[in-house]
């Protein structure tokens, strides 16, 4: 199976990129999407300090496959 | 000299066995049958007339949803008893994988009902064996739905650790768990890129060393806060009437 590297933007964790093997460009969408939503939500309230946030991935040739960015705006009430 | 029982072993770990009750538990056939790694060992909707005891090996419960995703809901070690719920429930609402090559050890449904019949305190113990698998269930449900990802890893890890001990198949904190990231991401319902990143960050943090099939948890007390772990719903107190 041909492997697939995510980097996040996410400023608490190491910047180094995680690959792993999938199927194929829809797998590796599915799994960037997943992934954004697990670790958003782990970011909890976090978020808002800083609210940007990026998932790249890239194929074994190092072509973009997708970019998933997330931004957020707060209103004071 | 002959290997002890398996049933016998198992039931003496957590009953102090009458001369006659370790005698009938000793009369129970044994079919002892090797399976290979990732092999499946039982199936949804299959209606067993036996069950049968992880003497070796590792292996684990799952089911796949519609979509084909697949959750493993409890990993099975040596000694446990994965499908013995089919003693009374016909047919089996999930699937059991072996992980690694196996050994299993299985009893016929009507020789473990005749044991139980004849010794109420052996039925009283497969009783409260399948209780606390179900109390591992509860357990997990709590885990996949409202922990954080470091919490569920760290959780599972505490988890896997303390049953190893139990079991007497670890030492010092360490102990074989040769799961893959795919099967921890599938154990926590997270996924394969987040389960990585996790298990990055506890290593980081000095709490554990994972791979190679080897798990070592260097700081116990940490890593069992982080994964809000309390050992209470493994039961491992022995049961009252032993």
């Amino acid at each position: 199976m041909p492997r697939y590297a995510f980097e996040t933007s996410d400023p608490e964790a190491s910047p180094e990129s995680v690959e792993i093997e999938l199927p194929g460009p829809r797998e590796a969408r599915e799994e960037a999407l997943r992934t954004a939503a697990e670790m958003l939500k782990d970011l909890d309230g976090r978020f808002w300090g800083s609210p940007s946030w990026q998932i790249q991935v890239t194929d074994g040739e190092g072509r973009t496959v997708c970019t998933l960015a997330v931004t957020g705006e707060t209103h004071e009430p | 000299m002959r290997a002890e029982h398996p049933l016998l072993l198992k039931l003496a770990r957590a009953l102090a066995l009458s001369e006659a009750e370790a005698a009938a538990t000793r009369a129970v056939p044994v079919q002892s049958v090797p399976f290979r790694a990732d092999t499946v060992l039982a199936r949804e909707g299959d209606r067993p007339s036996r069950s049968f005891l992880v003497a070796d090996g590792l292996a684990c419960t799952s089911k796949v949803a519609a979509g084909g995703r697949r959750q493993i809901m409890a990993l099975h070690i040596p000694g446990d008893t994965p499908d013995l719920h089919s003693l009374h429930l016909r047919s089996l609402d999930s699937d059991i994988w072996a992980i690694t090559d196996c050994r299993l050890a299985y009893f016929a449904h009507a020789d473990l009902r005749a044991l139980g019949r004849a010794h109420p305190r052996i039925m009283e113990e497969l009783w409260r064996v399948t209780l606390i698998e179900a109390a591992i269930y509860r357990e997990w449900m709590v885990n996949i739905s409202q922990r954080q990802a470091p919490s569920r890893v760290a959780h599972v890890f505490c988890e896997m650790m303390l049953r190893m001990e139990v079991a007497g198949l670890a030492r010092g904190r360490t102990c074989l768990l040769p799961i893959t990231q795919a099967d921890l991401s599938e154990m926590t319902g997270l996924s394969q890129v987040h389960v990585n990143r996790t298990l990055q960050a506890l290593r980081e943090q000095g709490l554990i060393s994972f791979g190679q099939g080897t798990l070592a948890i260097h700081d116990w007390e940490a890593l069992a806060e982080l994964g809000d772990f309390r050992p209470d719903y493994l039961h491992l107190e022995p049961s009252e009437d032993s």
